[in-house]
């Protein structure tokens, strides 16, 4: 590859290209596997899902061409609107909170403190333990009379909320437990943090710059490439949420945790309404979309890269 | 020491920092213990609930340390599941994904954050939009690539796909890459270097933090992921521990799910120590990473 | 304990073939005498088992206990490849019945089954059990579930195992409070009497103001199982002769759910636990905070999670104003209608409804109740033998259900799943969050009859 992408070969050439052009065959080299996987894996299966969801199609005994019908029923079904309701609920709470939690223990662990290494295994591990493990623990700790966090709002003389018994709670339940499990966004963070030079940090403290300037004049504009991929990683993430309310509520009580892609979940898999499935996925597709061109228009206003290309 | 002249250091200077200094870090050290304290709760709940039998497990309110300690959960499933054929099934698909993910997603992420081709700006924006389609709606489609391809019940589905790149990873290293000042590559064009050189020599050096943070993330994910076994693989012989582990639970009529937890605690804990000593050994070297002093922001 | 299981386990591996034999002699006709397929299968043919085993010991010892007994005794010519499926095994299932490369047998329930009918993706066994099985071999069977495996017309598997709904009662909190146990094991209690047992057993312990111990336990939301308390009552969720027609408003189903509703959210105080007071069935039992629980008859998972921790026993569930109900559930093993060899997997899956595997694999390895009546005997003496920690109990509870026969299975709507996905958040409201009475099902019942009436 080396050779190939190199554009300072001294073998003669039969013909030259411009170097535009070379640059755009180095590019599209570079990034061959993904191509790769995008032609057979990727492409196929999105273009499938959005014919399929022109279709009233259960895969076995019918396939019938009805156009975007699936869409209209869909606006007109009551249980779309609560569930994507349900939906933005979760992504407008959880967005903003787990990237201000992660950023935040992130710079805290980025402290000089002892046992550093075991703090930073300690706040990651809530994000690789999952599945049914944490499902049974959060049911514990969010019983309304017994369970942990209730006892010790008690403590504080705080009536604890029902959770997962409430229609007003569940929601925030699961908004608690995604943040705890945002290990991953402080990952990031913490390695965001250590690309920050420090020389930055010498010639502001000389210039007499506090830490909370130089919070604010160095830590977050350097760290502005990472708030932008856990940003537009968290839209991502939030607006499929499915495990939690799939494995702890099952949508309920009174659908109040009835998130869109358990919803789609259950049309397809388990009432074999695959068309009607995949029209939610697109609508869904659609919206988180419109969240990430939003992220990405504006990023050019407040994320700072040294290395920006263009072209 | 660099790395030690990071923020405490600074506070050092003069004697009114000092004090400053010290409530400082005591709130610090409070914070950051309670906060611990929080997160450390699955771990301890999995680890008290690891040595219980099935009467004790399902007490609320929880009772943390069980009158008598039962190791058998730690034993026995040993001797009823192949365990260690899961855990050899495991390590080989963790290990090859994540040694190969780094590669290509790393020489992807460049071809993205740094040549500036044509249709680079609309092509990553569809590598994005790769990711907002729910995973439950393209299971069917892809599931029917596999099943024609007679590839069904191998290790393929499983870790083909992630050899070709993942749209989390080259969007994360993209950004990465994208903080590194371009100065050098442009010195290193004019004198001859090829892209690959740039990669090679310039950018790859400086990416250690990155690619630290994408092994421990592609370790963990690998080491965890179920979905794609439990839909790919038939054989018994060929589950990882994700899917071995699912092994534990039953789903009685109408949907009832009887979980053996004790058993499950304990497996699930021994399946995880790899990823904490991992994740505990690569913190140290990943964050301790590089400072990129000679380089202008 | 230990030494225990590696007997059992070494009993069920290594000496299944002997004890197969011997079981074998006893009911030849099943078996042996089921004529081989049309064609001589000389080839030999192998078939996909997609397992899901209700325990360890099953999971290690089934493909022992079929290779031993079906592939060696019954027929050489198929062999049985058993694939352990963990959960999310619908899931694939389903996925894979799409791609065409599914199993040939698996094991779902109903309200799987009514859906999986309707998509046409079970094989109907009617015609292999006219010609197969006797007369006596079909009265072995419990009506209640062989009845209910016929769903929209054709029979959809061989049934696996039987679950059944029961009540326990914790007798320490009945001495502690002078209150005599139900007697004959509740085989002569009623709705009334045991609600008033409730009543004497809900109790403040500790004196806070706050009730700490209540008389019983309903789990009202649970679809599949609701409807023995609603039958109990002369109610339903469906009307049996027309699967479009909703029931949960007519007034005898809604007295079942106004006599629970009341119990949990309007009297004070409340014998019924409400559910954001409750935990698991089995930790509410133990811990002593519900005295008389519903329940279900598994004295194998009873023997490890409740074990001697209380002093308890099993009684029948009480008879409603109409009559007596309980949940009979009705797991089957199905042919997947695209299996390309449906002669052998009907072989198999009745071997697997036969007397030998039902006694080796279902009742001994699984600890699960076996479907023929036939064994119900053995199987409280087994449950004796392997389940110390449920030696004390009154067991017999087995066979005295299956000859009072109060056990039946649910009837489904048209479209089962359109209809609880408005039922269910109902259901809810009423029973889980207490904001709604049951008189709400009358507009619910409403809509899902307007639903299902628009079906074709």
């Amino acid at each position: 590859m080396a050779q190939a992408v190199s554009g300072s070969s001294p073998a003669p050439r039969r013909f030259s290209l411009s170097p535009q052009a070379r640059i755009n065959i180095a590019g599209y080299l570079f990034i061959t596997p993904w191509i790769i996987k995008f032609l057979t894996l990727n492409a196929g299966a999105m273009i499938a899902s959005f014919g399929i969801s022109l279709f009233k199609t259960d895969f076995f005994t019918t396939f019938d061409f009805i156009g975007f019908d699936n869409y209209t029923r869909l606006f007109r079904d009551p249980l779309f609107w609560k569930s994507l309701s349900v939906t933005a609920y979760y992504a407008f709470g959880m967005v903003p909170l787990a990237l201000v939690f992660s950023l935040v223990i992130a710079l805290l662990l980025n402290q000089n403190v002892k046992f550093q290494g075991v703090y930073r295994v300690v706040y990651y591990l809530p994000s690789i333990v999952s599945g049914v493990a944490v499902a049974i623990l959060w049911k514990y700790l969010l019983q309304p009379r017994w369970g942990l966090i209730n006892q010790g709002l008690a403590l504080l003389g705080i009536e604890g909320p029902k959770w997962l018994f409430s229609t007003t709670w569940a929601m925030p339940a699961f908004i608690l437990m995604g943040v705890w499990a945002a290990g991953g966004n402080m990952l990031l963070y913490l390695a965001g943090l250590q690309g920050i030079p420090t020389d930055l940090y010498h010639a502001a403290s000389i210039d007499g710059a506090n830490a909370w300037h130089r919070f604010w004049r160095i830590t977050l504009p350097m760290l502005t490439p990472t708030i932008y991929f856990n940003l537009i990683i968290s839209i991502i993430g939030a607006w499929q949420i499915f495990t939690q309310s799939y494995i702890i509520t099952a949508g309920g009580p009174d659908n109040s945790t009835l998130t869109m892609v358990l919803l789609l979940y259950r049309k397809g898999f388990q009432q074999f309404h695959f068309g009607y499935a995949s029209a939610i996925a697109w609508v869904l597709f659609t919206i988180v979309m419109l969240f990430t061109v939003l992220v990405v228009r504006s990023s050019e206003a407040w994320v700072f890269y040294a290395g920006e290309v263009r072209g | 020491m660099i790395r030690g002249q990071s923020l405490p250091d600074i506070h050092r200077r003069g004697g009114r920092y000092r004090l400053e200094h010290f409530t400082g870090r005591f709130v610090l050290y409070v914070v950051i213990s309670v906060g611990a304290f929080v997160f450390s709760m699955p771990l301890l709940w999995m680890i008290s609930t690891s040595l219980k039998t099935p009467e004790l497990i399902n007490r609320i309110p929880i009772i943390w340390i069980p009158p008598e300690l039962r190791w058998a959960n730690y034993i026995d499933p040993w001797r009823e599941m192949p365990f260690l054929l899961f855990y050899w099934n495991t390590v080989f698909i963790t290990v090859t994904n994540t040694a190969i993910i780094l590669i290509t997603n790393s020489l992807v992420a460049f071809g993205f954050a740094r040549i500036p081709f044509k249709g680079r700006t609309i092509i990553f924006f569809v590598l994005l939009a790769t990711m907002m389609l729910p995973p439950q709606v393209t299971m069917i489609p892809t599931y029917l690539f596999w099943s024609r391809l007679r590839l069904v019940n191998t290790f393929w589905p499983i870790m083909a796909p992630e050899w070709l790149s993942a749209a989390y990873d080259v969007f994360l290293m993209r950004q990465f890459y994208m903080t590194i000042s371009t100065d050098l590559d442009e010195a290193a064009r004019i004198d001859g270097c090829s892209w690959f050189g740039i990669y090679r020599h310039i950018i790859l050096p400086l990416s250690k933090p990155v690619i630290g943070v994408l092994a421990i993330l592609n370790f963990s994910f690998n080491w965890n992921n179920f979905i794609t076994p439990l839909i790919y693989l038939n054989d018994s012989r060929l589950f990882p521990i994700a899917l071995g582990l699912r092994l534990f639970e039953t789903q009685m009529g109408g949907g009832d799910t009887y979980v053996r937890l004790g058993p499950l605690m304990a497996m699930t804990l021994v399946s995880i120590i790899p990823l904490m000593v991992a994740f505990f050994v690569a913190q140290r070297y990943f964050i301790q990473g590089i400072v990129i002093t000679g380089i202008k922001g | 304990m230990n030494t225990k299981r590696f007997t059992r386990r070494d009993f069920l591996k290594g000496a299944s073939a002997g004890a197969a034999s011997l079981a074998m002699a006893a009911c030849i006709p099943a078996d042996t005498a089921a004529p081989a397929s049309d064609m001589p299968a000389a080839e030999g043919v192998t078939l996909r088992f997609m397992s899901r085993p209700h325990s360890q010991l099953a999971q290690e010892v089934f493909p022992d206990i079929i290779n031993d007994n079906f592939t060696a005794n019954t027929d050489p010519t198929i062999s049985v490849n058993v694939e352990t499926a963990a959960s999310g095994w619908a899931d694939k299932l389903v996925t894979s019945m799409i791609a065409g490369d599914s199993v040939d047998i698996f094991q779902a329930w109903p309200d799987i089954f009514y859906v999986w009918v309707a998509k046409d993706l079970i094989l109907d066994i009617q015609p292999y059990v006219d010609r197969d099985l006797t007369q006596a071999d079909l009265d072995d069977f419990i009506e209640a579930q062989w009845t209910r495996l016929r769903i929209r017309g054709i029979r959809v598997g061989m049934p696996k195992y039987i679950d059944v709904r029961c009540m326990a009662y914790n007798k320490d909190i009945f001495d502690e409070y002078g209150v005599a146990y139900p007697s004959n094991f509740g085989a002569d209690w009623d709705w009334q009497e045991f609600t008033a047992m409730a009543e004497a057993l809900t109790q403040d312990k500790d004196g806070d103001g706050a009730i700490d111990l209540w008389g019983s336990r309903i789990i009202a939301t649970s679809s599949a199982e609701f409807f023995g308390w609603l039958r109990a009552f002369g109610g339903d969720y469906v009307n049996p002769d027309d699967d479009t027609d909703c029931w949960l408003d007519e007034p005898t189903s809604q007295e079942a759910m106004n006599w629970v509703y009341e119990n949990m959210w309007v009297k004070e105080p409340n014998p019924f636990i409400r559910p954001e007071d409750a935990s698991g069935t089995y930790d509410d039992f133990i811990s002593g905070r519900v005295a008389i629980p519903w329940f279900n008859v598994r004295p194998a998972q009873q023997a490890e999670q409740v074990g001697q921790e209380i002093n308890w026993d099993y009684a029948h569930v009480p008879s409603g104003p109409v009559r007596r109900n309980a949940l009979g559930d009705a797991d089957a093993w199905s042919i997947w209608k695209g299996s390309s060899h449906p002669d052998e997997a009907w072989q198999f899956i009745n071997f697997l409804a036969g007397p030998v595997f039902q006694e080796l694999g279902t009742l001994r390895s699984e600890g699960s109740l076996p479907i023929r009546k036939s064994l119900m005997g053995k199987a409280v003496e087994v449950y004796r033998e392997e389940f110390p920690a449920v030696a004390g109990q009154h067991l017999e509870i087995i066979p005295e259900m299956m000859e009072m026969g109060y056990l039946e299975n649910v009837i489904w709507f048209k479209d089962n799943a359109a209809a609880f996905e408005l039922i269910k958040p109902a259901m809810e409201r009423i029973f889980n969050l207490g904001d709604a009475d049951p008189s709400l099902m009358i507009e619910v019942c409403a809509e899902v009859e307007a639903y299902q009436a628009s079906l074709e």
